[in-house]
């Protein structure tokens, strides 16, 4: 099981955009350090993965899932 | 009995930011404290021909007539001149503001029907003008005001010294003084997003003048000598403005040309508008230095409703920097930009693309600014093509005089494309003006309206669940956001393989957006949802597809 998006997602300007993952349902820009954090675990990283991350990208991660952002789901494509 | 006409003259086109000529505003509220009623004409968004609206506005029935000047004002402001003169010869015409200041001895040497240039600050001077023209009608116009320039009755021209500045701004009425307009003025808002809520907003000048140099700013004409008003004064102007007008203004513009300049005064401002009222808010415009030098204030200032900064940036190039004067170096606008974001405050940006001598190299340099600052989200999009302007009376301006060997006319603003050097940094601007003509009215109705619908649909999401048209709109938002960003990088990638190319400017449109679409569709599909999530039938599809290129008939050359 690996990271997913369950929500459409823009990865453009250099900046990932999600939408209706702000507090209201909006949309999400990230800042350049979330950015690149989406980029190396979404779509990669696994529970080991992400338990060895450092923990303000552990709970930021984690604080996805639990809004329902992110979730774990099947590796395969 | 004196009749006084003070006028904002045409400049032949229409400002959808149209606003209350301040200046003229002040003028007209200091003759009023001292007695003189006079009558304001704003006539600075008429498409009219300066005959036609003197004669519709029975300009010829005054005996002392005041015009405002700028650069884009002043041929018809002659114009204005001209046909008074024709139809009551007695009449004192007087021009004054800054760039009949900076003019004032080539318009009293080549303008006939120009009686009298009044320098820099107006108050005095046209007040002293009255007096004369009560005591002694028909007379010439009084040959000896300090801040005037004057045409004596023996037809030779006399400057007399500069008037001195008005120092005790707390001392002058507020400028509460109404014009007869075309059009009126639109109401003045400020949306604030941390309350989701619009604000009615009120435009306040607490100070004049500024004490930089900052070789492009017309300010320069009037003098540098900044002077200030107490907070005590501007919760006075905003009281009255809001019994005199019957609106609760919540938000304050502050329209100084550098509000900044003594941090502790702003705060004072602040913190009395604050102890007045604590749900206003408040901005203001400010060089990128004084921010930086005084960024300890900045806490203080937003606990007091400060929402956003106008920042002086200008240009994200050494070079440009230096030519501009602005005494800053590219990191510091970087550091000035995160530090209100830091803060949570927001940033209105002032940029100058392209100068005479700008280069592929300093435009990259912004590229990686814009980038790098975040306002590949920015709107509106003015930075991408907004240009220096070689107002009379600066620095600059004579700068390029001297490179090009001959002055400029007296009323001649040079269009850029006739004085950009480096041919790739014209094509980029040629681009620019292409994509701006042949989409920008699209990119921003798409963004209106699907901003204050999204806007809508989130502070009241029980009844607005969010839908998969809802999501998709989202991203297509930002993709409309990035689309002229993103099409300035296409060409100075363009311009940098091909210096001399002559691709078809549509060919380096970008794809932005889910999917990759053609800008067209991107625009239509994004309008397409709004209509879908809109109950009433707004109709942004069809308005949308009015204003793309292909119903415009805007070539994919530019041409």
């Amino acid at each position: 099981m690996i990271l997913r998006s369950e929500r459409p997602v823009l990865d453009e300007c250099g900046r990932i955009y999600i939408a209706g993952a702000g507090p209201a349902g909006e949309c999400l820009r990230l800042n350049p350090a979330a950015t690149r954090l989406w980029r190396t675990a979404v779509g990669r990283l696994d529970q080991a993965g992400l338990a060895r991350l450092a923990p303000p990208s552990r709970s930021f991660l984690q604080s996805l899932l639990e809004r329902g952002v992110l979730a774990w789901r099947d590796a395969r494509p | 009995m004196t009749a006084i006409a003070l006028v904002n003259p045409s400049v032949g086109y229409s400002d959808r930011r149209k606003s209350k000529p301040i200046g003229l505003a002040y003028i007209g509220a200091y003759l009023r404290q001292h007695g003189f009623e006079a009558t304001g004409f704003d006539f600075g968004d008429s498409p009219g021909r300066p005959a036609e609206l003197s004669a519709r506005h029975g300009l010829d029935a005054f005996s002392l007539v005041g015009f405002s000047v700028y650069n884009e004002s002043l041929d018809a402001t002659l114009e204005h001149a001209a046909w008074l003169k024709r139809r009551n010869p007695a009449a004192c015409v007087v021009l004054g503001g800054p760039h009949a200041t900076a003019v004032h001895d080539g318009i009293m040497r080549e303008c006939p029907d120009v009686d009298a240039v009044v320098r820099r600050e107006g108050e005095r001077p046209m007040l002293d003008l009255a007096r004369h023209h009560r005591e002694a009608p028909g007379e010439p116009v009084r040959p000896d005001v300090p801040g005037t320039t004057v045409r004596l009755p023996t037809g030779g021209i006399r400057v007399n010294p500069d008037a001195p500045f008005l120092d005790d701004l707390d001392a002058l009425p507020f400028p509460d003084f109404p014009f007869v307009s075309d059009s009126g003025y639109p109401p003045l808002t400020y949306f604030d997003a941390a309350r989701g809520t619009l604000l009615p907003a009120l435009a306040i000048n607490s100070s004049r003048s500024c004490p930089y140099n900052c070789s492009f700013c017309g300010v320069l004409t009037i003098g540098r000598k900044y002077r200030m008003r107490s907070g005590e004064s501007v919760v006075a102007e905003m009281a009255h403005f809001r019994a005199a007008d019957g609106l609760p203004y919540r938000h304050v513009y502050f329209s100084d040309a550098n509000f900044f300049v003594h941090p502790r005064r702003a705060l004072q401002i602040a913190s009395a508008l604050h102890a007045y009222d604590p749900d206003i808010t408040f901005s203001f415009g400010t060089r990128v230095n004084q921010l930086l030098k005084h960024r300890d204030v900045l806490p203080e200032l937003k606990e007091c409703g400060l929402r956003f900064v106008e920042l002086g940036i200008e240009s994200a190039s050494p070079d440009v920097l230096k030519r501009l004067a602005k005494g800053v170096e590219p990191a510091d606008n970087l550091a000035a930009v995160r530090l209100l974001h830091r803060h949570g405050l927001d940033v209105s940006l002032d940029f100058i693309m392209i100068d005479p001598e700008t280069t592929l190299q300093d435009l990259r340099a912004n590229q990686r600014f814009l980038r790098a600052g975040g306002f590949y989200d920015y709107v509106p999009h003015e930075h991408l093509y907004t240009h220096l302007v070689l107002y009379a009376g600066t620095p600059i301006r004579e700068h390029y005089e001297r490179r090009r060997g001959a002055p400029f006319g007296m009323s001649e603003l040079p269009p850029i494309d006739t004085l950009v050097e480096d041919p790739a940094t014209a094509r980029v601007h040629a681009a620019l003006v292409w994509f701006r003509a042949a989409y920008q009215n699209a990119v921003d109705l798409v963004l209106a309206e699907a901003e204050a619908l999204l806007q809508t649909r989130a502070r009241h999401r029980a009844r607005h669940p969010v839908t998969p048209d809802e999501l998709a709109l989202q991203l297509d938002v930002v993709a409309a956001r990035h689309a002229p960003g993103l099409y300035f990088d296409n060409v100075l990638d363009d311009c940098e393989r091909h210096p001399h190319g002559d691709a078809p400017f549509d060919a380096l449109l970008p794809r932005p957006g889910t999917g990759s679409p053609a800008l067209a569709d991107l625009l239509l599909r994004a309008a397409r949802r709004i209509d879908a999530l809109t109950a009433a039938d707004t109709g942004v599809t069809t308005r949308t597809q009015a204003l793309l290129p292909t119903a415009k008939g805007v070539a994919a050359n530019g041409s």
